[in-house]
């Protein structure tokens, strides 16, 4: 692997990034619209000014799952921008391997997931008071938990969008919300019915939002929480990496991959 | 001299076997330094197949590719470092400038002196207003070319070149093709080059290759295969009666037709050319007007589609 290609994949992704008012608009707009909608809910039910427990659970769900969310579509987005583009071929027809491809994109979706969540941050701060910088120094732990679970989620979505090919682009910006409901992003499993429960402890986000929330509101370290996510973010990383080379040599195989730059 | 490309008993069959189809078949040729080969064939005779597997973007399901003397699989970044491609359909980002998407490639290939070699080819190709425009802004015309200088810009050793000169104006595409000319002679770098423009392919090319239903089904300089189609076309307009000229040619024995009243199409080997008209003329025969078309590569190509053609 070559750290030399990977600075300039990341470069290219800067590049796009500047011209692209598309990128903008879904990354920074997007996140930033239903962080209020969520503290302007979260006021609702806290019948006044402040947001109270349940509602500071809802804000501190939604600017971490920034994290997720904007890490994922930069990894699935950054591919497809390029076969829209008839460019990702010619990118491949380099010395470029489809894991330094991949690595740029991670790096590239990790800054600007930091990024947004720092926005967040500053936004549930100024209108409700919330502030994540109390959770310390485990807060990039968070966030790099996080992101290391988009990455592995990422990855699946591209396999998918290799064998599918471009039709199934909407799965770049749609798939990872089935994990809202059932990844403990907003609220504890625990009110999930049992057999949603059990897919709910195969999320990665299950333990870390609730070490978010049990140290935010609790005052708790949940360090095993943040153990079992680490573990199960590299179960994540690692399916997702066999799903994306299963479908890359099904693709050189099948004539496929030649296709998807058309 | 080793050859730059080596490609043997290439295959590819997409499907399964007993439903699939073979888009490449036992295909074997080589690519020496500083030779343009023309690969030319119709829609479906499995040219882009063939390319797309020597771009490693497809997997041959049976056979070899080599560059440099070394197998294409197990040397495939080194390989890729020293070839390169430009295609109408192998585009860059198009909401990226040129000079940020020939930075990126030149970055990928590990160029030195990027700015330096950026700004060459940009004037090379008569392209540097274009320099800092996102590409989807440019015309097809300024796109093949900026195309053309990312195929340049690590300095290939061997470029394959998929209709280098389509959507562009005569003059570039003369100067284009003067580019290439330039590069092989004064660089040794060899071209793989497939267009559907028969007299390009005729003015470039060394040595021709022609693929029909997966297979290679003529290999020959482009002067050797348009040998084999045999037959030139004369048209002979004279001044007065037609029976002589009628009587002088059953009596040669030539193949001939009036297509009007004294106008006569002659089709024969075109070392009996001379032979013909001198012949006409001895006969008292006033000729006011010849043409003579000679078969080129595009008669050679139709007889391939219309099967007529022998190896």
């Amino acid at each position: 692997m070559s750290a030399n290609r990977i600075v300039y994949i990341l470069l290219h992704t800067w590049y796009h990034f500047i011209h692209s008012m598309e990128t903008w608009v879904d990354i920074f707009w997007n996140t930033t619209v239903n962080l209020l909608i969520f503290i302007f809910i979260a006021k609702l039910i806290a019948g006044g000014s402040a947001v109270g427990v349940e509602g500071a659970g809802l804000i501190l769900g939604m600017v971490f799952w920034n994290a997720v969310w904007v890490g994922q579509y930069n990894v699935t987005i950054g591919a497809l921008w390029e076969m829209w583009s008839k460019s990702f071929n010619t990118l491949f027809i380099t010395p470029l391997t489809m894991e330094e491809f991949i690595v740029g994109q991670m790096i590239s979706g990790a800054l600007k997931s930091i990024i947004a969540v720092v926005i967040s941050a500053l936004v549930a701060y100024w209108l409700t008071g919330l502030s994540v910088i109390t959770l310390g120094w485990m807060l990039p732990v968070y966030v790099f938990e996080l992101l290391a679970f988009s990455w592995g989620i990422g990855l699946m979505v591209l396999a998918l969008i290799m064998r599918l090919g471009t039709d199934a682009a909407s799965l770049s910006w749609s798939l990872v919300f089935l994990v809202q409901p059932f990844g403990g992003v907003f609220y504890a499993v625990t009110v999930l019915p049992d057999a949603l429960q059990k897919i709910a402890a195969l999320f990665p986000s299950t333990y870390i939002f609730a070490a978010i929330r049990a140290q935010y509101l609790d005052g708790v370290l949940e360090t095993g929480n943040t153990w079992r996510a680490l573990g199960l973010d590299a179960v994540w990383i690692l399916l997702g990496y066999i799903a994306l080379r299963l479908a890359l040599r099904q693709t050189l195989t099948s004539g496929a991959f030649a296709r998807l730059s058309e | 001299m080793e050859p730059i490309l080596t490609v043997s008993h290439l295959s590819k069959r997409f499907g399964s076997p007993t439903h699939g189809f073979v888009a490449v078949d036992d295909v074997s040729f080589t690519l020496r330094e500083g030779e343009i080969l023309g690969l030319l064939g119709p829609n479906g005779a499995g040219k882009t197949t063939t390319i797309t597997m020597l771009l490693g973007l497809i997997l041959p399901t049976a056979g070899d590719i080599s560059y440099f003397g070394k197998p294409f699989g197990s040397h495939r970044q080194a390989s890729l470092a020293r070839i390169n491609f430009a295609s109408s359909y192998a585009q860059v980002q198009s909401k990226v400038t040129v000079r940020q998407n020939l930075l990126i490639y030149a970055g990928l290939y590990a160029v030195r002196d990027t700015s330096r070699r950026i700004a060459e080819l940009l004037r090379l190709l008569e392209v540097e207003d274009t320099a800092d425009q996102l590409f989807w802004k440019l015309s097809s015309g300024q796109k093949t070319r900026v195309i053309l200088a990312k195929a340049l810009i690590n300095r290939p050793r061997l470029i394959l070149l998929d209709e280098p000169t389509s959507s562009l104006d005569p003059d570039i595409a003369a100067k284009v093709i003067d580019i290439i000319k330039t590069l092989q002679k004064k660089e040794g770098v060899a071209i793989l080059y497939t267009s559907h423009n028969m007299r390009e392919v005729e003015e470039v090319c060394d040595r021709v290759m022609i693929m029909s239903h997966g297979k290679i089904v003529a290999e020959d300089t482009p002067l050797e295969l348009t040998k084999k189609i045999g037959n030139a076309r004369v048209t002979v307009t004279f001044d007065g009666p037609s029976e002589k000229v009628f009587s002088y040619l059953n009596a040669k024995q030539y193949r001939h037709r009036f297509p009007r009243g004294q106008v006569v199409a002659v089709d024969l080997p075109g070392k009996a050319i001379p032979k013909l008209l001198f012949g006409l003329a001895n006969e008292g025969v006033w000729l006011t007007d010849i043409d003579i078309e000679k078969p080129g590569l595009e008669e050679v190509f139709l007889s391939i589609t219309k099967g007529s053609y022998e190896r």
